[in-house]
């Protein structure tokens, strides 16, 4: 009884590490239909930039605001020179474009950083807390309260402000939205911006939990976008629900069948669940009319 | 006619010309001992090539300086394969036919070392790799001419497995990294738990870049086991010995020598305290006692090289020194071709002391090394400490 009730906090605790990254593949999407590969690597950057800032003697909560700063300008910087310059390209040759963004950025870290893993200090101690026999650290608590914060601001955002309003536009019909002056290419740079943000918030938030190195984006990214798929892509919560989902189903699966293939496991029933609801838990059914 | 002449004037010059450069060739060209040493500079595996490089250029010197072997200088000719094995194949191929060595030191990795093991036996040059993979020398018969110092797996696995005998600890668990590393951990561990009386009561694993094992770990707590033996590198050792100490775990944890190196300390943190892991001596090596048989040995290599490079030479520095301190052997003792150098390697180095341990080849044995030879450390105050 003891053992199921820690594997389920293991698994929610790796959950919303995957849920936290789905988010900022959801946000570029609803706007862009783009799929932006390169999530992974704005966490990395997230949690590699706080590690350097630190070290560099700035405290905690400065470093984490600048750290913020930082990846969203590298973010504005991406949509820039690489997705701005390739105007009219269809959304498919983007997504191309940001895996070789991702390969780039994820170069210069391991010059930059060097290859090895890196040490970041959790926000608050680091006791666990018990809770019914099963232990949880405090940092993953972290992670679930700013997973929900994150969806919080995202809903206040898209569905409450004229900002979130342009932004659906933007994502329904771009020409239709600049005859309504918006400009789709602002709102593109934003959405970019915006989702690195959430990037390096994902990365700050798992950096005490996970020693973050130069290639820690790939296997986020995949977890993340597997997650993101899951849930629907272009739904917040359904991004949550997916991450904390493929999150317990490892924990489980390497809890009572066997860890050498938990992998192979949580990625079997997401196919499964996939090909029952090809368009993911909360996705709209019209998937399909959009980027891919 | 006027023709031929021109033709035969021609020809004169060229022969004169010939002539003299052979001459010049014939007279600068002094007697000297060429090796290859290939090892990975840059590129991932530059933390562990780089000391391995430094070795060897330092040992260049130093023999060099005392006035070569047997008063013939030995010229190191030193090639970076960036950690890949097809570099390695490239430079292998250059030193061979190129710059025709006598005998190829290297590389760093196993992957590359595997590549290069096919040239050298197709090219009867022998090879001494400081790669840990116990393929590189295995099977013996179709490793005639490949040897390697560094401790295989098979020693690590026997080392742990004594010590856990001696306090008497035969349940044990194993949690390793789902990689080639963690996978040849775990097939030695099988292989020999019956010579020791272990018994395996669980066998868990992960992957490289998992963020969380406390359900592996939970698993483990419930088997039962007295020990858990932590197979991998950086950073999941330190992820798992985190995780223990979150679960409020206290078996002893029993790590492998991939993470003998003070960033799984950095990483841990306090978790580290008490973990025991297999090692070769250069990870402390102002901590081997005075009696020890290699003490000689070590301390002259690892007081020279600090004194060369500042930092320190680690285990991989001492697969450097033995590399080439073998091929002196051998061409002390009077080997002075490819096929000499690597029979004496196999019939005449017995009982050897080298840096990494001592060394005894054999037909059948082209690692020469025992289990005994590598030594325990524990982390006692964020260090590695020599223990007993």
């Amino acid at each position: 009884m003891n053992d199921s009730i820690q594997f389920l906090i293991s698994g929610l605790t790796i959950g919303s590490i995957y849920a936290i990254v789905a988010l900022g593949f959801v946000t570029i999407y609803s706007v862009t239909k783009v799929i932006n590969l390169a999530q992974g690597e704005f966490v990395m950057l997230g949690g590699m930039t706080m590690f350097s800032l630190i070290k560099l003697g700035i405290p905690y909560f400065i470093a984490f605001l600048l750290t913020v700063v930082i990846v969203m300008a590298i973010g504005w910087l991406v949509e820039w020179a690489v997705i701005r310059k390739a105007k009219g390209a269809d959304p498919l040759s983007l997504i191309i474009l940001t895996i070789g963004t991702a390969i780039f950025i994820r170069g210069i870290a391991g010059m930059v950083w060097g290859k090895n893993s890196v040490k970041v200090e959790p926000f608050t101690n680091d006791v666990p807390i018990n809770i019914l026999g099963a232990s949880i650290t405090p940092q993953s608590v972290w992670v679930m309260v700013f997973m929900l914060l994150v969806v919080l601001v995202l809903y206040f955002l898209i569905e409450k402000t004229m900002l979130g309003k342009a932004f659906r536009a933007c994502s329904v019909n771009p020409t239709a939205a600049r005859l309504m002056a918006i400009s789709p290419k602002k709102m593109s740079s934003l959405s970019f911006a915006l989702s690195a943000g959430l990037g390096a918030i994902a990365g700050l938030v798992i950096a005490p939990i996970m020693f973050p190195s130069y290639d820690m984006g790939i296997m986020l990214g995949i977890k993340g976008f597997s997650a993101s798929i899951l849930g629907g892509l272009g739904s917040a919560p359904g991004a949550v629900i997916g991450g904390l989902l493929l999150g317990v189903i490892e924990s489980l699966g390497a809890g009572y069948i066997s860890s050498g293939i938990k992998d192979a496991i949580s990625f079997g029933v997401v196919l499964m669940i996939l090909l029952i609801r090809p368009f993911g838990l909360l996705g709209e059914k019209n998937v399909g009319k959009g980027g891919l | 006619m006027k023709k031929l002449l021109a033709g035969m004037m021609v020809a004169a010059l060229a022969a004169g010309l010939i002539g003299c450069s052979s001459d010049v060739d014939g007279e600068g060209k002094k007697e000297v001992y060429k090796i290859g040493a290939i090892y990975s500079k840059t590129g991932p595996g530059s933390p562990l090539g780089e000391p391995e490089w430094n070795a060897t250029e330092l040992l260049e010197k130093q023999i060099n300086d005392q006035g070569g072997i047997n008063g013939v200088p030995i010229d190191i000719i030193l090639a970076d394969d960036e950690s890949t094995p097809e570099k390695a194949t490239e430079e292998m191929n250059r030193m061979i036919n190129d710059e025709k060595v006598l005998a190829v030191l290297g590389s760093t990795t196993s992957g590359a070392s595997l590549a290069m093991k096919g040239i050298a036996m197709d090219n009867e040059i022998p090879l001494i790799s400081a790669g840990a993979a116990v393929g590189i020398v295995s099977p013996a018969e179709e490793s005639k001419w490949v040897f390697k110092t560094p401790h295989s797996d098979a020693h690590a696995v026997e080392r742990i497995y004594m010590y856990l005998k001696d306090q008497g600890l035969k349940d044990v668990a194993i949690l390793a990294d789902s990689n080639a590393f963690g996978a040849s951990g775990v097939e030695q561990l099988e292989a020999l738990k019956s010579d020791y009386g272990i018994k395996i009561v669980a066998n868990e694993s992960y992957n490289t870049d998992d963020a969380d094992m406390k359900t592996q770990l939970t698993k483990i707590k419930s088997s039962g086991a007295k020990a858990v033996i932590v197979w991998g590198t950086n950073p999941g050792p330190a992820i798992a010995a985190k995780n223990m100490k979150e679960l409020g775990m206290d078996i002893p944890y029993i790590g492998s020598h991939g993470i003998a190196n003070q960033s799984f300390i950095e990483l841990a943190g306090d978790a580290a305290e008490g973990v025991v892991i297999p090692t070769g001596k250069l990870l402390f090596p102002t901590q081997i006692p005075n009696d020890d048989p290699q003490y000689k040995v070590i301390s002259s290599f690892y007081d020279s090289y600090k004194a060369e490079f500042g930092g320190e030479p680690t285990n991989f520095g001492s697969y450097g020194y033995d590399n080439i301190m073998l091929v002196v052997e051998a061409l002390k003792s009077g080997a002075k071709d490819p096929e000499a150098i690597r029979d004496y390697l196999e019939n005449k180095v017995k009982d050897y002391v080298g840096a990494t341990g001592i060394f005894t080849f054999s037909a059948e044995d082209h690692n020469g090394l025992k289990a005994d030879s590598m030594v325990l450390a524990e982390v006692k105050g964020g260090e590695w400490t020599f223990k007993k």
